[in-house]
C-alpha cells in the first residue's frame, strides 16, 4: 500500500505540477524518514528504502573552503583526505612510537619551510633540513599501515567510498551491505573522533598532484579558477578549494588539528542513512559510537559579504588551446526567492535541445559547439554566480559567439519567456529531483544537505511548491535584474594565433 | 520463440568463504572494527527476466520494476565504427547524431523535441566502436504514445541534409580540440601504438573521412545496421511485461529480418616491444602516463585469474599501484589500470597515471617495479583481500533492476550463455595464489611496455632517454602521426 502511494505521488510530480501533488510527495516520505539528534547536537537522518539488503552512508560536515583562514587554502580538503589515514586504533603498528616521531617529522619539516619560503637560507643548509625531514618522515613511515581504513570498507565489500570538499561543505560517503551497518559506525565514528593526520606530507604531494591534475594542466580548471578570483573582491568564493600550491605547502598538522577542533564538532555534523535498516537500531549504534563525540564552543560562520560590482570585469588566456567562453554574473543565494526562478532561467535557456541557446546557437546560427548555463555556482550557502560557458564551432570568433549569446538574454530580458516552455522546465526540475532521489546514496546525500542547511530535509520538497509559484513575469524580471553587463564577469581563451583578434 | 526464465525461486547465495556467522544486536560499548562479526551471507531474490524473439530476429528482455513511474528501454545494435568503410572513419558517430537531431518524415526534428520535451521525455542514439545503443526513458503512462515514435526513428530516420551538415561541423570542431586534452592524446595515440596506426581498433576520424561521408552512406550503414537480428531490445521499469508484449511485437516486427551478423575481426599485428614515447602538450606541468601492452579476449580459460590479478593491481584503495604510487610515493593523485579482455579483439593492458613533469621517470620506474614485483607472487591476505571485496560486494551487483538487464544483453550481444557472470563468480572463488602468478608471467610483459608521455617535450625526453631511445611525436591539429605510420615522426 505504501509503495502503491509512493508511484502516485511521484506520478503526480512528473506530471504537470500543483501545489497539492508537492505535498502528497511530501507525505509520502513522511513515512519513510525519520530523524533524531544527541545530546551533543550531532543530527542523523534515517530514510528507509528496503528494496535490496544495502544502505548508503554519508556524513555531510558542515564546513567548507569558504570557513578556511587566511593563508590555508585547501585546508578543508586536505583535512578530507586525510580522514583516511586513520586512527590511533586504525592504521599503526604501534602508535606510541609513531606518534613521537611525528612531531618530530612536524619540527623538521616547520624549519626547512621557514628556511626556504621566510629565512632566505643557503642552498647547502635548505638541502640539510629537507633531508632531515625527509629522514624522519621516512622513520615514521615504517609504522604506518597503509590505506588500512579504506581496505576494511573495500574488504566488506562497501562501494562509494570516496568524499568531496566543496565551498559551502564537506562530505564524507560510502555504500555497504546492509548488515555491516555497526561496521560504518564504528569505523566513521573513530576516524571523526580521533584522527591523528598520519603521512601528511606525502599526502600533501598527491593533493598538489590533485591540483595539477585539475587546474594547473586542464585549461577550464585555469580559467575557473580566475573567473571567481575576479568575479569576487572580498567573499572567499574566490579562492580555489583545492587551494594554492603555496597554501598547501605551508599547511602544518598543528593548523589541520586547530581546524578539526573549530569545525569537526558534532553541531555541525548530519549523518544520513539511506537503505534497508532499522531506525531503532540506527539510534542505538549513533548514541553508541557518536555519543562521546564532544562539544564546544562554536565558530562562527563567516559574515563578509561580496559588495556590488561597479562595472564589468574581463580577461583572457592565451595559449595552444582552442577557443572558450565564459561569462558570469552575480546573483543569490539558495535561500533567496529569486532562486527557482534563476534555476528555471538556466534550463530555459540551455536544458536539451528544444532550448533557447541550443536552438539559436548551435542549430540555427552554427556558431556555438556546445553552450550551457548553471545557476548556483561555485556554492548556493551565498549569492552565486549565473555562469554560461561557450565553446564555438570551429573557425567562429568569440565575439560573434557572445554577441549571439547576448542577444538571446536581451530577447528574455524584452519579450519574456512563454508559459510552454516555462512548464516544460518545471516538468524538468521535478523529474530530476525525482530522479536524484531513486539510489540510496543520492537520497542520503540530498536530504542531509538539506536537513543541515536549507532548514530541514522537507526543504527538497519544499523546492516543488517554490517552482509552481514561478510565472513567466517572474523569469523576465530575474533576467533584467541580474543579467546586466556591469555585473558581468568574461573570461576568454584565445588560440595564440588569433590574439589581438578576438579582444574586445 | 519463448524462454520464460523461472528465476523468481532462484536465490543467490553470496560469499561463504569464511562462514562466519554472529549476530551481536545490542552494541554495550563502541567496538573496534576487528571485534565485530558479520553475518557472509547475504541473499536477495532476482528478479525475472522475460525473454522472447521475433520471426525477424529482434530479442527482448523484460523487467519489472514498479519504484517510479517511468520506463527504460534500451536497444543495443550490432553495428559500430568496426563496420565503417576505411576512409570514412566518423560515419557511424554522424548516423548516431542525425538518427536523432533529423527526426522522421512523420515526426520531423521540431515536432519531435517539443513532442519529448512535454513529457519530460528523452531519446537518444549512439554509435561506439564495437556496437550501437539507443534509448528511451519516459514517463509510464506515455510509453505506449511514445514507443511507436521510438521505432519509427529507428526504422525510418530522416537523414535530413542539413543535419547530416550540422553533424558533420560539429565532428570536424572535435576534431579541432582534440588536442586540447592531456588524456584525450594520450589514449587515441596509446591504441596506435598498441594495435597499429592503421589497424581498425585505432582509426579516429579526420577532416577529410568526414568530408568523405554523404548521405547514401547513412542510409547504407543504417540499413545494415537495423535489421532484426542485430537488435536486443531491454525494457525495465513499471511496465507488465506481458500487458506490453503484442504492441512490442507489433511495433519492432517491421525490421527487415536478417540472419544475425558475425562480428569478425583482424588480428593485431603489432609485436610488444620496450619503446618510450613524447606526444608535446606545452602549457601543462604534469605528465599523463600510459604504460602496457596487448591486452587479452574474454574468452581466455584465465579470466577469472586475470580479474583477480586486476584488484590486486589497482582495485580501488587496496590494489598495489594506488598503495605504492599514490599513498607511499606521492606520485600521482590518479593512477589506474588493467589488463582489459574483450570479447570480439583483444583489449589493452595499460598503467596510466598523472604526475609532475619533473617526476614523470620517476613514476615510470616505480610502476614498472611494481609489475615485475606482481610476477613474484601475491600474498594469501592480498588474495583474500580481492575475494572478500568481489564476494561482499556483489549485491551492488544486482540491487538495482537495471543492472541485471544489462548484464543480461551484455552478454546476450557477445553470445555468451545467460549464466556467465554466475560462472565467473564461480571461478574466482576457485582462484588461488598461484593462478594469479601464473596469470601474471604468462600475461603482463614488464620488459616489452610501450610507455608513452603526454606533456612537456623537452623535459619528458630527457628523462625518458635515462630508461632507452625515445620517439619525439609532433601531434598535428587533425592527427596524431606516430613511427608505425611513418609521417612526421622523428626517431631519437
Amino acid at each position: 500500500m505504501r509503495k502503491y502511494l509512493f508511484c502516485i505521488g511521484l506520478a503526480f510530480l512528473l506530471g504537470s505540477g500543483h501545489l497539492a501533488q508537492a505535498r502528497s510527495y511530501l507525505e509520502i516520505f513522511e513515512d519513510k524518514v525519520s530523524a533524531f539528534t544527541l545530546k551533543n547536537g550531532l543530527r542523523f537522518l534515517v530514510i528507509e528504502r528496503h528494496q535490496a539488503p544495502v544502505a548508503s552512508f554519508v556524513t555531510f560536515v558542515d564546513v567548507g573552503s569558504v570557513d578556511e583562514p587566511r593563508g590555508h587554502t585547501g585546508i578543508a580538503h586536505l583535512f578530507e583526505h586525510l580522514a583516511f589515514k586513520g586512527t590511533p586504533g586504525i592504521g599503526t603498528s604501534n602508535w606510541e612510537q609513531e606518534q613521537k616521531i611525528l612531531e618530530r617529522v612536524d619540527a623538521a619539516y616547520i624549519r626547512w619551510l621557514e628556511a626556504k619560503y621566510l629565512g632566505g637560507a643557503e642552498e647547502a643548509q635548505l638541502s640539510k633540513f629537507k633531508e632531515r625531514f625527509e629522514k624522519l618522515r621516512d622513520e615514521a613511515q615504517q609504522y604506518v599501515v597503509p590505506n588500512a581504513f579504506p581496505k576494511v570498507i573495500e574488504r566488506h565489500g562497501g562501494t562509494d567510498l570516496n568524499a568531496a570538499t566543496a565551498k559551502d561543505y564537506t562530505m564524507y560517503f560510502c555504500s555497504l551491505p546492509a548488515n555491516r551497518v555497526e561496521l560504518w559506525f564504528s569505523l566513521e565514528s573513530d576516524r571523526l573522533l580521533r584522527p591523528v593526520f598520519r603521512e601528511f606530507y606525502t599526502e600533501k604531494q598527491v593533493v598538489l598532484e590533485e591540483r595539477r591534475m585539475r587546474v594547473d594542466s586542464n585549461p577550464t580548471g585555469r580559467m575557473i579558477e580566475e573567473l571567481l578570483a575576479l568575479a569576487y573582491l572580498a567573499h572567499p568564493y574566490r579562492a580555489p578549494t583545492i587551494g594554492w600550491s603555496t597554501d598547501i605547502i605551508s599547511t602544518t598538522r598543528e593548523d589541520l588539528r586547530r581546524f578539526y577542533q573549530q569545525h569537526y564538532r558534532p553541531e555541525n555534523l548530519t549523518v544520513a542513512v539511506a537503505g534497508d535498516v532499522d531506525p531503532e537500531r540506527i539510534k542505538e549504534l549513533a548514541r553508541t559510537y557518536f555519543g562521546p563525540m564532544k562539544s564546544d564552543e562554536l565558530v562562527p560562520k563567516i559574515i563578509t559579504r561580496e559588495p556590488p560590482q561597479r562595472g564589468e570585469r574581463e580577461f583572457a588566456h592565451l595559449g595552444p588551446n582552442q577557443p572558450m567562453y565564459l561569462e558570469a554574473y552575480h546573483t543569490v543565494d539558495q535561500a533567496h526567492p529569486h532562486t527557482p526562478a534563476l534555476d528555471l532561467l538556466s534550463d530555459i535557456l540551455s536544458r536539451g535541445r528544444v532550448s533557447r541557446l541550443y536552438r539559436s546557437l548551435v542549430e540555427e546560427q552554427g556558431l556555438a559547439q556546445q553552450v550551457q548555463a548553471f545557476n548556483g555556482f561555485p556554492g548556493d550557502q551565498y549569492p552565486a554566480l549565473f555562469l554560461v560557458y561557450a565553446i564555438p564551432r570551429k573557425g567562429v570568433d568569440l565575439d560573434e559567439l557572445s554577441a549571439a549569446l547576448h542577444q538571446e538574454l536581451e530577447q528574455i530580458k524584452s519579450q519574456g519567456v512563454t508559459l510552454e516552455e516555462l512548464d516544460r522546465a518545471k516538468n524538468r526540475l521535478r523529474a530530476d529531483l525525482v530522479r536524484g532521489l531513486k539510489s540510496n546514496l543520492g537520497l542520503a546525500r540530498r536530504l542531509a544537505r538539506a536537513e543541515a542547511q536549507e532548514g530541514g530535509w522537507r526543504r527538497v520538497f519544499d523546492y516543488l511548491d517554490r517552482l509552481d509559484g514561478i510565472d513567466p513575469e517572474t523569469i523576465q524580471l530575474v533576467a533584467t535584474e541580474y543579467l546586466l553587463p556591469e555585473n558581468r564577469t568574461v573570461g576568454r581563451m584565445l588560440h595564440q594565433t588569433q590574439q589581438g583578434g578576438n579582444s574586445s | 520463440m519463448t524462454a520464460r526464465n523461472n528465476l523468481s525461486a532462484f536465490i543467490l547465495l553470496i560469499a561463504l568463504l569464511l562462514g562466519l556467522v554472529s549476530a551481536a544486536p545490542s552494541p554495550a560499548g563502541p567496538k573496534h572494527y576487528s571485534e565485530l562479526q558479520f553475518d557472509r551471507q547475504v541473499t536477495w531474490p532476482e528478479p525475472d527476466v522475460l525473454t522472447f524473439r521475433l520471426d525477424n530476429g529482434v530479442r527482448f528482455f523484460l523487467v519489472e520494476d514498479h519504484e517510479l513511474p517511468l520506463v527504460e528501454v534500451s536497444v543495443s545494435i550490432r553495428a559500430g565504427e568496426w563496420l565503417v568503410p576505411e576512409g570514412k572513419e566518423g560515419l557511424a558517430r554522424i548516423c548516431a547524431e542525425t538518427m536523432r537531431s533529423g527526426g522522421t518524415e512523420k515526426h520531423p526534428p521540431d515536432i519531435l523535441n517539443r513532442l519529448l520535451a512535454d513529457k519530460a521525455a528523452v531519446m537518444e542514439t549512439d554509435f561506439g566502436f564495437i556496437s550501437g545503443s539507443a534509448s528511451m526513458n519516459v514517463l509510464s503512462e506515455d510509453f505506449q504514445k511514445l514507443l511507436p515514435v521510438f521505432v519509427e526513428l529507428l526504422y525510418q530516420p530522416a537523414f535530413p541534409e542539413d543535419k547530416i551538415t550540422l553533424a558533420k561541423q560539429q565532428l570536424n570542431t572535435e576534431i579541432s580540440r582534440r588536442n586540447d586534452s592531456q588524456k584525450e592524446i594520450a589514449f587515441r595515440v596509446f591504441r596506435k601504438l598498441i594495435y597499429g596506426g592503421d589497424a581498425v581498433y585505432a582509426r579516429v576520424p579526420e577532416y577529410e573521412t568526414v568530408a568523405a561521408v554523404n548521405r547514401s552512406d547513412l542510409l547504407d550503414f543504417h540499413e545494415q545496421a537495423f535489421q532484426g537480428g542485430n537488435l536486443l531490445v531491454g525494457i525495465v521499469g513499471d511496465v507488465n511485461p506481458s500487458a506490453i508484449r503484442s504492441l512490442l511485437e507489433s511495433e519492432f516486427a517491421v525490421f527487415p529480418r536478417a540472419s544475425d551478423r558475425r562480428i569478425s575481426l583482424p588480428p593485431v599485428e603489432v609485436e610488444p616491444e620496450r619503446s618510450f614515447h613524447v606526444a608535446p602538450k606545452s602549457d601543462v606541468n604534469q605528465s599523463f602516463i600510459l604504460m602496457g601492452h596487448l591486452g587479452g579476449r574474454r574468452q581466455n580459460p584465465d579470466y577469472a585469474a586475470l580479474q583477480v590479478m586486476n584488484t590486486i593491481l589497482s582495485g580501488g584503495f587496496s590494489g598495489r599501484m594506488f598503495q605504492r604510487v599514490r599513498t607511499e610515493m606521492g606520485l600521482a593523485y590518479s593512477v589506474f589500470g588493467r589488463y582489459d579482455c574483450h570479447y570480439f579483439y583483444p583489449g589493452m593492458f595499460f598503467v596510466g597515471l598523472q604526475t609532475g613533469t619533473s617526476t614523470s621517470a620517476e613514476a615510470v620506474a616505480a610502476v614498472r617495479h611494481e609489475l615485475e614485483r606482481l610476477q613474484e607472487g601475491v600474498t594469501r591476505e592480498e588474495l583474500d583481500q580481492a575475494k572478500d571485496q568481489f564476494f561482499n560486494s556483489l549485491v551492488f551487483r544486482y540491487d538495482r533492476p537495471e543492472e541485471i538487464l544489462e548484464r543480461r544483453m551484455h552478454y546476450a550481444y557477445r553470445d555468451m550463455a545467460p549464466d556467465s557472470f554466475h560462472k565467473l563468480t564461480e571461478a574466482i572463488r576457485q582462484v588461488s595464489t598461484e593462478d594469479v602468478l601464473r596469470a601474471s608471467r604468462k600475461y603482463l610483459q614488464p620488459k616489452r611496455l610501450t610507455t608513452l608521455g603526454v606533456g612537456q617535450k623537452d623535459e619528458l625526453k630527457k628523462q625518458f632517454q635515462e630508461l632507452g631511445p625515445v620517439v619525439v611525436m609532433e601531434l598535428e591539429p587533425s592527427s596524431a602521426k606516430t613511427s608505425n605510420s611513418g609521417g612526421s615522426a622523428a626517431g631519437e
